[in-house]
């Protein structure tokens, strides 16, 4: 169960967004999310790596009729934040 | 006004809750099954049990219930594909516990109305499972209609 817990680096607009989407599903394909948030590779990519690097999001590269398709999930521990984050986010608007 | 621990504004706050629900908002509606789908789906639970409580004399019900879980495997299982081929890989079960006691609830809410109307059919009453059949169809329906993602959110209302 996750309590409330306001979280720095998932409160970034875009990072919410993609926390929230990964959080609906088990997982989505790079360039759906990129079409999603209306936002280039790079920038994509950039909030990723922080994610990633935080063990928020996993990734998974797989080749897909020989194309290389990346597959982003939420681990539980990326999950746990999240919700905590809405929790505290709830909590100050009452 | 700033909220001193959390370093944001009760206005942030809202604007953040917002934007969440929106994102989410337009990704269930991008994803939601379509219309045709969830008819299709409900009329195959409604035949289900229908065709459960037909069965209980066995004869050829039994076999035309099982072709028509067949298809609603199917059905659901190419929903699935269809949205995976868009990139986007579903749950098979919600991840919230909210979402998880919605589905527990409504499994057992189904299970009880099939199991039911087999008893009342066996007993006689022979109007029973088109009744059961159309609560069912009726149930499913619903459940699409309000959790397309099968998850329970939480509206954030504008203050």
């Amino acid at each position: 169960m996750s309590t409330s817990s306001f979280d720095a680096l998932i409160h970034a607009p875009n990072r919410l967004q993609i926390c929230a989407l990964l959080s609906s599903t088990a997982s989505i394909e790079f360039k759906t999310v990129r079409n999603e948030l209306d936002v280039s590779d790079s920038v994509l990519s950039k909030h990723i790596k922080l994610l990633e690097n935080a063990s928020y999001v996993i990734l998974d590269k797989r080749l897909h009729a020989g194309r290389p398709r990346t597959w982003l999930s939420l681990s539980p521990k990326g999950l746990n934040a999240f919700n905590g984050h809405v929790n505290a986010l709830r909590e100050m608007v009452g | 006004m700033k909220n001193s621990d959390k370093q944001i504004s009760l206005e942030e706050a809202q604007a953040a809750l917002t934007s969440l629900n929106t994102t989410k908002k337009n990704f269930e509606n991008t994803y939601k099954p379509p219309l045709l789908f969830q008819i299709s789906v409900a009329i195959l639970m409604g035949l289900i049990t229908l065709f459960t409580s037909f069965s209980s004399n066995n004869g050829p019900w039994t076999l035309i219930l099982f072709v028509t879980t067949a298809v609603l495997l199917l059905v659901m299982a190419s929903w699935f594909w269809v949205v995976r081929n868009q990139g986007v890989k579903l749950r098979f079960t919600p991840v919230s516990s909210k979402g998880r006691k919605l589905n527990y609830v409504l499994s057992i809410f189904v299970a009880l109305i099939v199991v039911g109307a087999q008893l009342l059919y066996i007993s006689g009453l022979t109007w029973v499972p088109y009744v059961a059949a159309f609560i069912n169809a009726s149930t499913m329906l619903y459940a699409f209609h309000k959790f397309p993602m099968g998850e329970w959110t939480k509206e954030e209302h504008s203050k």
